[in-house]
């Protein structure tokens, strides 16, 4: 009796498992076989990794990720383009090079399209692409680097607080907030943002196919409107998410296709970090949040 | 099998009727069975709604508001969806119907009964239907199926009057 039952849940199971095998088959076959744009968004701050988040309340992408989430959809045979969805301000230089290097070399149709804001280094990423489509109204451009930081020297000063410089090697401690810079230091670091900018107009024009001469007018860091991005060749046309997606059929040249939006992957850690930097940035707000922040970051904002 | 005395005069011998507790765990052990031996598509699932790309209280939210979405652009997921609850029925129903018993029922030491003479294979598809439901999405009947057994007298689930049948301690 007891065998019975059991060879009967047995049964049972296998069956279920079967089915279950050639059902998942069969719509994982006609899954593959479907035409596929992956949306891919870049939203707030871009930043090297995870761990950055916590450093910023607003919302970040890490480029990490963005590397991992589009080399998978480079091998992936069913994806025909990729759009990215910009919605960001920029973010550090190393980060959002990384990934417009990517971007260009990548073997499918990249399309972007910059909805409120693809500035600075989010445009970066974008110019990479085949092609920019933004709104009229969006905000692009912005094709400048910043070091700035808060100096407290002076409130240090007035609470009766020291700052006791031990280096060796005279340029150690240049950006340290709780000392003016000097004069040397001031070139020195003027002359490392001059670079990273020459960089970033440098791949800007050959990306967009814009003179040398041209590149410099525009780069003074100023934001452009979408319809003053696309008079000055920095987009290709002014349209909507619904262009953006025509568009990548025509560039893949397929008629049908099924739009997958793929997200960051969080994991829990990354969600309770962002839930405790909120809480401490609003906190500490107003009684000096900046202190938490690296001394002297550079970004491409 | 667990049995009470009803008279003493003239016995009677009805199954006693199995605790709420015993028949929660029983239920979990089948969901867990059923989700291993519905693994393939259960992964295609994840795979293709993307939840294992997301996991954070914004994206949940964000994920339940584009459900909608999802489910109207992607038709193999519908069919799968629907093909998991079959195969639950399939499951409890074969079960319950061949051995009176699933696997969890069979570890909990509980098994079903017929009100009337025999158990018909319409009265355990009837009782199974809103449970098999509930494995592939939240099921609104299933809810209201629970909610009745809590304020039943006699515990039982809508479907459970329905289809007249309780769920007893086995021999």
């Amino acid at each position: 009796m007891q065998l019975n039952k059991l060879s009967t849940v047995l049964l049972v199971i296998v069956i279920i498992w079967l089915v279950s095998f050639g059902i998942s088959k069969i719509l994982e076959s006609s899954s593959v076989s479907e035409n596929k744009i992956l949306v891919v968004p870049i939203r707030g701050i871009i930043v090297p990794d995870g761990s950055y988040s916590f450093l910023i309340s607003e919302e970040s992408t890490s480029s990490s990720s963005l590397l991992e989430r589009l080399s998978s959809a480079e091998k992936d045979p069913s994806i025909k383009a990729i759009i990215l969805e910009i919605n960001s301000p920029g973010g550090t230089v190393v980060a959002s090079k990384e990934v417009a290097d990517k971007v260009k070399t990548l073997n499918k149709p990249v399309i972007s399209w910059i909805r409120e804001y693809g500035t600075s280094g989010a445009y970066w990423i974008a110019s990479s692409s085949d092609y920019i489509i933004a709104d009229e109204l969006s905000a692009t451009g912005s094709i400048g680097v910043i070091g700035s930081y808060l100096e407290f020297s002076r409130l240090f000063e007035k609470y009766g607080i020291g700052y006791e410089r031990l280096t060796a090697g005279d340029y150690k401690d240049a950006g340290t907030p709780y000392r003016k810079l000097t004069r040397d230091e001031q070139d020195l670091l003027q002359k490392k943002l001059d670079i990273i900018h020459a960089r970033f107009k440098q791949d800007i024009a050959s990306s967009r196919n814009i003179s040398s001469e041209k590149i410099n007018t525009i780069s003074s860091g100023i934001f452009y409107l979408g319809s003053e991005a696309y008079n000055l060749g920095l987009i290709d046309k002014l349209g909507s998410k619904e262009d953006a997606i025509i568009k990548a059929k025509e560039l893949a040249k397929i008629k049908e296709a099924k739009l997958i939006e793929q997200k960051e992957k969080k994991s829990i850690i990354d969600v309770i970090s962002k839930l405790l930097s909120n809480s401490f940035y609003y906190v500490g707000k107003g009684i000096g949040s900046v202190l938490v922040q690296d001394s002297f970051a550079i970004k491409a904002y | 099998m667990a049995y009470r005395k009803q008279r003493t005069e003239n016995i009677q011998l009805t199954p006693l009727k199995a605790s709420i507790w015993r028949r929660i765990i029983a239920f979990i052990i089948d969901i867990l069975v059923i989700y291993i031996a519905i693994s393939p598509l259960t992964i295609l699932f994840s795979k293709e709604i993307g939840i294992n790309e997301e996991l954070s209280i914004s994206s949940l939210k964000e994920l339940v508001s584009e459900q909608q979405k999802f489910y109207n652009i992607q038709t193999p997921m519908i069919i799968a969806s629907i093909s998991i609850s079959m195969l639950a029925l399939f499951y409890w129903s074969s079960l319950e119907y061949l051995s009176k018993q699933s696997i969890g029922k069979m570890i909990t030491r509980i098994e079903i009964n017929s009100l009337e003479k025999d158990l018909k294979l319409w009265q355990v598809i009837v009782r199974n239907i809103p449970k098999s439901l509930s494995v592939s999405s939240l099921s609104i009947v299933f809810m209201m199926d629970l909610i009745y057994m809590f304020f039943s007298k006699t515990s039982q689930r809508l479907t459970e009057v329905l289809s007249r049948t309780e769920v007893s301690y086995a021999a």
